[in-house]
């Protein structure tokens, strides 16, 4: 039996309806008038922080090595027969995938032809093949995939700082491992990994676009397989309170020194998680807003120029705010900031400055229903936080200004915070 | 077909394209001045437009400039400068929420055309000088992206290896000018440049909206009337002339991993023809590259291939380990080879049109992205539909790619080398 219901915003006239199918699959289905494109995403609940689990048939947890989510991504692309990517290319369909810190997506897009595409993504990703060689051979475009990243300065100086906020969270490693972790992987580690993670009762199925409900739905009974819930427990260890170490500096080839500042706080989740992420993100524009006295003095001394910019970083058991930039002088920028942070806690935030924030905050929203791309991503987005998709709206309006500086007074602890600095 | 579109010069050497699709939330305003590239001007006319998007007659400063932005519903005001055969493309770009999901009955597209047009027309300036404080803050920036060009490894050895590619070209400049350009940089000569520039580019305006309601045409051309003009010609193709040998040249710098740049000419004038030919070797993930030098030998995690029309080049780029360098360059040309020799299927040919076509009609899904296909249109000299476009890339056959193969030469190979010896060793100071 499945459920149906449309969810809607009333604001922007969207809407979307939601399926729990049969199979155990979370589905949503936009269909948006007048588009040509389609977009789609097969995705499930795992990333590079689930490395230690258990389903309910597993006497023990199993700890894997760094990495492997995101191998497994790569391996998913080669079934017994044919390469995926061979497969795509009759439908003219551009397909890709990515692993992040808590999810593995599958994506295509397309403008014609969606439904034989979404045949191949519905059955590749339910249709695991490893083999030694092939994961042999795997690790050679990984290990230059892992030094791509490492010699790129804003990963190494936003790692860093995860691995100076975080004692233990696994959010402190790499998503693709370490040359040395990836070697330990083998094809019986991924096919644990699959079975565990892929299961559809932990996944989701997004499709936007030049589609039509009826037509996925028949496609989803055709290809989906019926899936048992496995009782999956994901587990991390206990992480404590304070930060690890408060400084990490690395030397590489940059131009000017690049920096991030962070500040660890108590994760969220739900609803409440989800409130808490869109308060600190107004509350760190409003900190380093262009017009205040802060950002001003700064640039005009020359600390920081108009790379500076904040973001709230969160997910599973982690919750943390960003501020990154690139300067000559990032120990001052971040004492000054400090600084601000006090002074805001006593004196408050601009009132004028916390409705630009909001409006712009709405505005950015409003565009992000203009494609259908960014819609896919809203919905992915919601449903991990684990709301509805367009509940952001809804919270914005709610927001005030005392939600604000509560966040502003629990979350911006200097003592809870570090800074990473890449410099030559 | 729900799309209209319209085209109409509205002053000698400007005109403007209306494109109307009731599905957009959102209006794009996009004002192109084309000019000739030139070691002098293109730097010039950089920092001009960074300055226009921070500062005007009536916004001071940059931090004004943002909170409007952002009190109008995160609007954006950006620009851009992109290089176009031997043309130097300056183009500024607004981009609000249509008026009607406003939340206080503001018109939003009102007020950024009004900033769009007070930083094209209005300039921060007085005495023939760009007021001084924003005039340092942007050199400041222009200093700092210089300088950070080093940070994007991939990009930097682009950028280093057109030095080569294009040696005794305009475009073979750097894309901001050099670090001795910017910090020399004068009010008066970028005063003089921005006067220079508004007299003689020729001007291409678009307007994307869901309505087309605004008197968009109107403003533009009261505002230029106000201009003396003399808008002059600028080369939109240069074919680069092809080196009777190949050049290797070999750099180094910080990294672990080595870049790679080839980059093979052409004179084949057909573009639909050239960019076929440029997928099928490497722009796909079932393309030559992808398929035989990624997947099979396992030598990188990229290898991709793309076109730039306006001067024949068809360049490859990938990352790999520095004793793997020969061996990608040989891997690369011997993918160059097998296409020269028609060693393709008509179902990889027909695949890569379906993979462009599929691409190409994404587009009209979004407003700066159907903006840049008649923009494209405009520079190749021949403005048509997507619908136009599309049947052209599928009537291109198998000859005519196997002809524009044997047209290829590799011009330079330009490797940048990973200098490993300092690299290691962070410096972690706990707690």
């Amino acid at each position: 039996m499945e459920n149906k219901q449309i969810i809607k915003d009333e604001l922007t006239g969207n809407e979307c309806l939601y399926i729990k199918h049969k199979s155990g699959l979370d589905i949503f289905v936009c269909e948006m008038e007048g588009y040509s494109t389609v977009d789609a995403l097969f995705g499930t609940k795992y990333g590079s922080i689930n490395t230690c689990f258990k389903t309910a048939n597993d006497k023990e947890y199993t700890t894997v090595p760094e990495g492997i989510a995101h191998f497994l991504e790569h391996k998913l692309f080669e079934n017994e027969d044919n390469d995926v990517f061979e497969l795509y290319a009759k439908t003219g369909a551009s397909a890709n995938a990515y692993t992040s810190f808590d999810r593995t997506c599958y994506v295509f897009t397309c403008s014609d032809n969606y439904e034989e595409s979404l045949k191949i993504l519905l059955e590749f990703v339910q249709s695991p093949y490893f083999t030694q060689e092939t994961v042999d051979k795997e690790q050679g475009i990984i290990a230059q995939e892992i030094n791509m990243c490492d010699d790129n300065p804003d990963n190494v100086v936003f790692f860093n700082t995860l691995k100076c906020l975080y004692h233990n969270h696994p959010v402190r490693i790499n998503i693709a491992g370490t040359i040395e972790s990836i070697a330990k992987i083998d094809a019986e580690l991924l096919y644990k990994c699959y079975n565990t993670f892929y299961n559809l009762n932990n996944m989701v199925l997004i499709i936007a676009g030049n589609v039509k409900v009826d037509e996925v739905l028949k496609i989803a009974d055709e290809k989906l397989k019926m899936c048992e819930n496995n009782g999956l427990e994901t587990v991390f260890p206990k992480e404590p309170d304070t930060v690890f170490q408060k400084e990490m500096v690395s030397k590489m080839s940059v131009g000017i020194p690049i920096f991030n500042i962070g500040f660890k706080s108590e994760p969220g989740s739900g609803y409440s998680g989800y409130k808490a992420e869109l308060e600190a993100t107004v509350a760190s524009t409003a900190l380093i807003y262009p017009s205040t006295v802060l950002y001003k003095s700064m640039t005009e001394e020359g600390l920081i120029n108009t790379t500076f910019s904040s973001e709230v970083f969160c997910g599973d058991g982690f919750f943390s705010v960003m501020f990154s930039g690139e300067s000559e002088h990032s120990h001052e920028v971040y004492r000054r900031l400090c600084e601000e942070i006090e002074r805001v806690k006593v004196e408050g935030i601009d009132k004028e400055i916390f409705e630009n924030i909001k409006k712009s905050i709405y505005g950015s929203v409003v565009r992000e229903f203009n494609g259908v791309t960014a819609i896919g991503s809203v919905i992915l987005n919601s449903y991990f936080a684990g709301v509805s998709p367009f509940d952001a709206m809804k919270i914005l309006k709610e927001m005030t200004y005392e939600d604000v500086m509560k966040c502003i007074i629990e979350r911006f602890d200097s003592e809870k915070s570090v800074i990473s600095i890449v410099e030559k | 077909m729900q799309i209209s579109v319209k085209r109409e010069e509205i002053l000698d050497g400007i005109s403007i394209t209306k494109i109307i699709d009731k599905k957009f939330k959102t209006n794009v305003i996009k004002v192109m001045f084309i000019t000739e590239l030139s070691e002098n001007d293109s730097p010039l006319n950089t920092f001009i437009s960074m300055l226009a998007t921070s500062t005007n007659s009536k916004i001071k400063t940059n931090f004004e400039m943002s909170d409007k932005l952002n009190a109008l519903y995160d609007s954006t005001f950006r620009a851009n400068t992109v290089t176009y055969g031997d043309s130097q493309i300056i183009e500024f770009t607004i981009g609000c929420i249509d008026n009607k999901f406003s939340l206080y009955g503001e018109d939003i597209l009102g007020q950024l055309l009004e900033i769009l047009e007070d930083s094209l027309f209005a300039p921060n300036v007085s005495c023939g000088k760009y007021d001084e404080d924003e005039f340092r803050l942007r050199k400041k920036e222009l200093i700092d992206m210089i300088n950070s060009e080093i940070n994007n490894k991939r990009y930097y050895a682009f950028s280093q290896a057109c030095r080569t590619i294009f040696k005794g070209e305009p475009a073979a400049n750097p894309h901001y000018g050099s670090l001795e350009t910017a910090e020399n940089i004068k009010s008066e000569e970028v005063y003089k440049a921005y006067q220079k520039l508004l007299k003689t580019a020729r001007v291409e305006i678009y307007y994307v909206s869901p309505t087309g309601e605004f008197p968009v045409k109107e403003r533009f051309k009261d505002a230029f009337s106000k201009v003396e003009r003399s808008p002059q010609q600028s080369k939109m193709k240069a074919l680069s002339p092809i080196k009777s040998e190949t050049a290797y040249v070999e750099e180094s710098c910080e990294m672990l991993q080595a870049q790679v740049v080839m980059a093979y000419k052409t004179h084949y004038d057909n573009t639909d023809v050239c960019g076929l030919l440029s997928r099928i070797l490497g722009g796909t993930a079932f393309s030559k590259l992808f398929v035989n030098v990624r997947e099979k030998q396992s030598l990188c995690y990229y290898c991709s291939s793309a076109q730039v029309q306006s001067k024949g080049m068809v360049y490859v780029v990938s990352g790999v380990e520095n004793e793997n360098c020969e061996k990608l360059v040989k891997a690369v040309d011997e993918q160059v080879e097998a296409i020269k020799k028609g060693d393709f299927t008509d179902e990889e040919l027909y695949n890569t049109k379906l993979y462009v076509v599929n691409g190409m009609r994404s587009r009209s899904d979004f407003p700066g992205s159907l903006a840049s296909w008649y923009f494209s249109g405009y520079c190749l000299g021949e403005i048509i539909s997507l619908e136009e476009g599309i049947e052209k890339v599928m009537n291109v056959t198998r000859e005519q790619i196997i002809e524009a193969a044997n047209t290829l030469v590799l011009d330079t190979v330009y490797t940048l080398k990973a200098d490993k010896t300092n690299i290691g060793g962070d410096e972690e100071d706990g707690e």
